[in-house]
């Protein structure tokens, strides 16, 4: 007769199931989350694993939540801002904003220029080309599909902060996506001839 | 912000999300992260083939045959064009020449360091082209070795690249600049230049890039004719 096993065991072993079972589950979720908030596959891959790690460290807490994969975008949403200021340092350095003010597309327009783009690629680095709380909120409003009380709690901003940042991220998107991505580069330079 | 917009940006965001391309074994790999994930897998088969493009010397132009359609429309239709031993795919439509473009446009600029350009001459060997004919060019060439430092860290960087993007083609880094943005002066007429950038790591902490030049080729033209290169 075999001795009983210590009670603790299969505990733990159905929590690490559990845990395997949650990252087949999400991490295609989490890593297309992260895509869209980084346009890197790479840093889409660590944010998502840094994100596991930390879900990995409270996952008896975690899993007894009742959307576990909701506090997990949370997670890896709070790890791109922590991420943002070099980021986004690196993105107004590299992508410098020369488009025209007086060129904000109409809501029409912004919605024409949006449906028209075919190139998922030129709509890719249009919205890398946002900052970071832009894309979040984007991201989160509309693929994620939070309310704007729910990014607020999660920005740590009122919800009308949402809502302006939000119509003014989706107006500079189109806007970029309507010129295909090549006013960054095409478009005024340092040093150029008037 | 009205409905339709909403609407536009929720769709947008949906096939990007969709259309991601995700690692087929990512759980798998983020389950056993104790061990150390090759993070570009298959940067060693294509260093080695860069170099074997660099000692080949590569001298081919190619050039449009009948119509062109858009680049960057095309991957699926792309054919496999052998290149020295380097097998790049090509959009249709596209065969290779011998030299002699008509392919006009300044030269290309290594950036091995922010010091140091070495500009090369489209017409010299080495450098292969493609054209289409609505005019536009594409010319590529693999850079000198090179090891980052943090004084010269290299093409793909912030400081070498400030009017530029650093982006991610198929899981190597990549940078793309217009060829204005690094000429001094700057030439008014290379305002349709580009320039794209792709880092082959190699053993050592040793890097060489391919660099692509176009010109009259959108940017995004350009990334996929290069992604679809890279994938072949």
């Amino acid at each position: 007769m075999s001795p009983p096993r210590p009670k603790t065991r299969p505990s733990a072993r159905n929590r690490h199931d559990e845990f395997a079972n949650f990252v087949h589950r999400a991490s295609a979720d989490l890593f297309r989350t992260g895509y869209l908030m980084t346009g890197d596959a790479v840093s889409s891959e660590d944010l998502v694993q840094e994100t596991f790690l930390r879900l990995a460290r409270r996952w008896g807490r975690v899993s007894s939540m009742e959307h576990p994969l909701a506090y997990a975008r949370r997670v890896l949403i709070n790890l791109v801002l922590d991420r943002a200021p070099r980021r986004s340092r690196e993105l107004e350095e590299l992508a410098p904003d020369v488009a025209d003010p007086a060129a904000e597309l109409a809501d029409e327009s912004a919605a024409c220029a949006l449906r028209a783009v075919e190139d998922l690629d030129v709509f890719r680095v249009a919205l890398a080309r946002l900052a970071p709380r832009q894309r979040a909120v984007l991201v989160l409003r509309y693929w994620v599909d939070l309310s704007e009380a729910e990014i607020a709690e999660i920005l740590g901003c009122p919800a009308g902060t949402v809502k302006s940042t939000a119509s003014r991220a989706t107006k500079r998107l189109a806007q970029l996506v309507a010129s295909e991505g090549e006013l960054s580069i095409s478009g005024p330079l340092k040093g150029d001839a008037p | 912000m009205n409905q339709q917009l909403e609407d536009a940006v929720r769709d947008s965001l949906d096939r990007a999300a969709r259309h991601t391309q995700i690692p087929p074994d990512l759980a798998e790999r983020l389950l056993d992260h104790h061990t150390p994930r090759p993070r570009r897998p298959r940067a060693t088969v294509i260093g080695a083939l860069a170099m074997t493009v660099a000692a080949c010397a590569l001298g081919v132009v190619l050039s449009a045959s009948g119509g062109s359609p858009a680049v960057g429309r095309v991957m699926t239709q792309a054919r496999l064009t052998r290149l020295a031993s380097f097998d790049f795919r090509l959009p249709a439509g596209y065969q290779a020449r011998s030299a002699g473009s008509s392919c006009q446009a300044n030269p290309v600029v290594f950036r091995p360091s922010a010091s140091t350009p070495i500009a090369r001459s489209f017409t010299e060997p080495g450098i292969s082209s493609a054209a289409n004919n609505q005019g536009g060019c594409i010319f590529s060439v693999i850079s000198p070795p090179y090891k980052p430092t943090a004084a010269d860290p290299g093409p793909i960087h912030v400081d070498i690249m400030p009017y530029g993007h650093v982006l991610n083609i198929d899981g190597y880094r990549a940078a793309i600049t217009t060829f204005n943005s690094i000429e001094i002066p700057p030439d008014p007429s290379a305002r349709d230049e580009l320039e794209l950038y792709v880092r082959l790591p190699e053993p050592g902490g040793v890097y060489q890039d391919i660099v692509f030049a176009s010109r009259r080729i959108s940017p995004s033209q350009l990334i996929n004719v290069v992604k679809a290169g890279l994938s072949s």
